[in-house]
């Protein structure tokens, strides 16, 4: 299972403004890179040109070949990907949402084998949510959609993993564990993680690499000690960033001083 | 480690079997309920004679072989084809435009129907000596059109061509179309009463010659919704998110729609605007069963078919020897009734 997925010379332009320019990323197979950047930075769009979901100029590659030149149902073979608001429809069961990630082993009118009922109850296992299996996925906890959403990237089998603010609106325990449970799947499977991500300190504890992004272009990329510096994230957010040893972890936080309390 | 389906994601044998149960017995009242009464065992007698290789005696006359053959029986078969039909469209319209208050008319189908029904009526009065009578026919191309030019128009819109763009359009077309067919109605206002009678529905006239002209169109077009329900669940996550589980949404949608509006359009074009049943069967199913569109469609296409009969018997029976509008029928006594199961349960579910 191999996983290398290359950007390069992305443009993306809505009408007359240009949300996307010239940003080139790579990322090798098993890595996990991190999207860093401010709200409207653009992250959410780079990895919406993976989804299909934005026409764009320039290529995305995946094992050297384009996504373009793949069929919708090859591409999803590759890439699993959840975007930032999922929707998790009411009354449907957590087994049949997982199981959408068969969808791309399916044919169009084909019913589910052994096989794929198989995958579903190992995804769930993997998550901690085979007790979860007929809940109706709209009641679930933040966290619990969260793994519920990475179960069903798991049955899809995908050797990349796209992940659009994973993490987003969710505590710091239920967060830490579902980063935990994506590194998990990386190491144990080989799965290559793409993850736009606002939170910084997390990027700094989880990602191998980091691409900090701002207004639409790549300002850094690179591992996190090398991007994520107070003079790179001070320039691209605000000056009053610090960046912390906390007993070898690395903390990222924005102080109050009186000059931020001026300035708003 | 499991190795199949949680029970509760299972298209279960009691929901399939008590559905067609329930059918079959509103089927069997149907068909006693009139002014000349037969009991079920004549019924069971009389359809048992009529298969191939089998004859017996059914003691009925052939008065009343007559009016079980030619009057009551099409007259329960052609309601179960409109119900089956028009709930399973207001499922599929509901599942490929995520939206729980959509419903078989909702792109111009009835709008339409109604344009081609008054011009019809109003043009080509059924004694005008057409060989074909051209009430269905115009019906049948309006309900198409409609659609037709909703799907048009919302596909002019640049970016979008989303489920929302859609039904915009549609309101645009139906609003357009429902205004011509007014003007015309009031117009030639002597044809007000028929055209008013057309809109609310009937399956008066329901004769085998209806029967055999709208079945073909109802078996392929609810064949196809019944095969690629599956589809329906994944819309159901969004159309970004679908498109990365390898199923394009626009076509999907597409596929969906022309074929609950082909057989939307063929049933209508027979019983005139029957309301509420697509909207009512599918939300009820997904009350009392499963929200899973595996399970929505095959328990709407036999409950609707039976509600549609059981509102049948009600028409025709309530102010006997007149009969009531069936589209009235399915409103009051299909509203307390939902009311009753939203009531009773959990909650609605789209």
């Amino acid at each position: 299972m191999k996983g290398v997925l290359e950007f390069s010379d992305i443009d993306v332009v809505y009408g007359r403004s240009r949300v996307l320019h010239e940003v080139s990323v790579d990322v090798g197979a098993g890595e996990w890179l991190g999207i860093v950047g401010p709200n409207g930075a653009g992250k959410s769009t780079l990895l919406r040109t993976i989804a299909g979901a934005v026409s764009y100029s320039g290529s995305v590659l995946v094992d050297g070949q384009a996504i373009d030149d793949r069929s919708l149902k090859e591409r999803a073979k590759l890439i699993a990907y959840v975007s930032q608001r999922p929707l998790y429809p009411r009354g449907m069961a957590v087994f049949d949402y997982v199981l959408l990630g068969r969808t791309p082993y399916l044919g169009p009118l084909a019913a589910e084998t052994q096989d794929d009922i198989a995958r579903v109850w190992e995804a769930l296992d993997a998550l901690h949510l085979v007790d979860f299996a007929d809940r109706d996925v709209a009641t679930l906890s933040g966290g619990e959609t969260q793994r519920a959403s990475l179960a069903r990237v798991l049955a899809q089998r995908a050797p990349i993993a796209v992940l659009d603010e994973a993490t987003a609106s969710l505590d710091v325990a239920a967060q830490h564990e579902v980063l935990e449970l994506i590194d998990r799947l990386r190491t144990d499977l080989g799965i290559t993680v793409v993850s736009a991500i606002h939170d910084l300190t997390a990027a700094a504890q989880f990602c191998g690499r980091v691409a900090l992004i701002n207004e639409g272009g790549v300002v850094a990329v690179g591992r996190p000690e090398e991007v994520l510096t107070e003079r790179l994230l001070g320039e691209v957010f605000e000056p009053s960033i610090r960046v912390i040893d906390v007993d070898g972890s690395t903390v990222i936080v924005s102080l109050r001083t009186e000059e931020t309390v001026r300035e708003y | 480690m499991n190795t199949g389906r949680p029970a509760s994601t299972r298209l279960r044998w009691w929901w399939v079997g008590g559905s067609a149960l329930v059918l079959a017995v509103v089927v069997v009242g149907a068909v006693m309920v009139g002014p000349i009464a037969l009991s079920p065992a004549d019924i069971v007698r009389s359809v048992v004679d009529r298969l191939p290789f089998i004859g017996l005696d059914t003691g009925l006359s052939d008065r009343s072989e007559a009016i079980l053959w030619e009057i009551r029986m099409p007259r329960v078969v052609l309601a179960v084809l409109v119900g089956s039909m028009l709930s399973a469209a207001g499922a599929a319209y509901q599942g490929v435009f995520r939206n729980p208050l959509a419903d078989p008319y909702l792109l111009g189908a009835g709008a339409g129907a109604g344009l081609g029904a008054t011009v019809a009526i109003v043009y080509a009065p059924a004694t005008s000596g057409w060989i074909i009578d051209p009430l269905p026919v115009a019906a049948f191309g309006g309900a198409i059109g409609g659609v037709a030019l909703a799907y048009a128009l919302g596909y002019t819109v640049r970016r979008g061509r989303t489920a929302v763009t859609l039904i915009l359009a549609g309101v645009a077309v139906a609003a357009f179309l429902t205004a011509l067919q007014t003007f015309l109605q009031q117009r030639e206002s002597d044809t007000l009463r028929e055209v008013y009678g057309w809109i609310l529905g009937s399956l008066n006239t329901a004769g085998w010659g209806e029967v055999s002209l709208v079945a073909p169109y109802v078996v392929v077009c609810l064949s196809v919704v019944l095969v690629g329900r599956r589809l329906l669940d994944i819309l159901a996550v969004g159309d970004t998110e679908a498109g990365t589980l390898g199923v394009r949404p626009g076509r999907v949608r597409l596929i969906f729609v022309v074929f609950a509006t082909l057989g939307t359009a063929a049933v209508v074009s027979v019983s005139g605007l029957i309301g509420f049943v697509g909207i009512i069967v599918p939300h009820t199913v997904r009350l009392l069963t499963s929200a899973s569109y595996r399970v929505v469609v095959p328990i709407s296409i036999l409950l609707g078919g039976a509600f549609l009969v059981l509102a049948d018997i009600i028409a025709r029976v309530a102010v006997a020897p007149a009969e009531i509008p069936i589209g009235v029928v399915t409103a009051i006594i299909g509203a307390p009734f939902f009311a009753v199961v939203l009531r009773t349960s959990k909650g609605i579910t789209s």
